[in-house]
């Protein structure tokens, strides 16, 4: 599905980095980060699109959705990191749409054990993903 | 995250002396019960466990002769169980991709362990790294 049709808007901003590539789409408020790449989940990528979003976004908080296609492996410190403060500070709303089963397991670990503090969702597909990141509901 | 209530369900009781003793090491100070029979930490779950305002950790064995991990963890949701406080390691001696897909449904489970567990495995997947 084209990103428009689903957004219904083109991103104003798309910026592509060694693992992932981002867009934004402002009328939404959302950033939309997919990895492109098999690779570890590690704070220093997260920490790059955080910074990213951060750095371009028109509102001081904004909502975000990861896609997760590739093979990843988490790393220790990841789930501190999603779950930091200073993230949540300027995260509304954010969703992870995971595909593998050893990701799903890794998203039921964040969920049930770490607790997000912001309202948190994990779909398997992008509309449904867009939909409640969209929606009013937590 | 710290857990009061580590429960074991394995229908091997030599695997059920073993896994305590790790598990006792793992968490001096939780209060670890095992089953070798799944019906009854299933009654015992509804009895006791389900009031639970705690989180609780099962260790849950996946190869049962008499009933399947999964179908263990279907038939507590089928009686409308109150598993909110529940987290659950599958507990298995191989990691089979169809039992992996499978545990992905249950968004109880929150990892998966090879036996026989140790400190190091289970410091793994409580750091939700599988």
């Amino acid at each position: 599905m084209e990103l428009f049709t689903l957004y219904n808007e083109k991103p104003t901003i798309t910026k592509s980095f060694d693992f992932g590539i981002i867009h934004y789409f402002p009328a939404n408020n959302i950033f939309r980060f997919e990895f492109t790449i098999n690779t570890e989940l590690n704070n220093e990528d997260a920490f790059t699109v955080f910074n990213f979003c951060n750095s371009n976004s028109i509102l001081p908080k904004y909502k975000l959705i990861t896609i997760m296609k590739t093979k990843l492996t988490p790393t220790k410190d990841i789930y501190d990191f999603y779950n930091a403060e200073f993230r949540n500070n300027h995260i509304l709303k954010e969703t992870f749409v995971l595909v593998s089963a050893t990701l799903k397991v890794a998203g039921n670990f964040y969920l049930r054990v770490k607790k997000p503090k912001i309202p948190t969702k994990i779909f398997n597909n992008e509309p449904a993903a867009f939909n409640w990141i969209n929606s009013e509901f937590l | 995250m710290k857990y009061n209530t580590i429960i074991l369900v394995d229908d091997n009781p030599t695997t059920i002396f073993y896994h305590k003793d790790v598990v006792s090491e793992f968490e001096p100070n939780a209060d670890i019960v095992s089953f070798d029979n799944p019906y009854k930490f299933i009654d015992e779950f509804k009895q006791t466990f389900s009031k639970s305002t705690e989180p609780i950790l099962l260790l849950l064995d996946i190869n049962m002769p008499e009933i399947r991990g999964f179908e263990l963890i279907e038939l507590l949701e089928e009686n409308e169980e109150d598993m909110s406080k529940l987290d659950i390691l599958i507990v298995t001696s191989s990691k089979l991709n169809s039992d992996l897909e499978k545990a992905s449904r249950y968004p109880n489970i929150i990892g998966f362990i090879e036996k026989p567990i140790d400190i190091d495995k289970l410091n793994k997947a409580l750091s939700g790294l599988n």
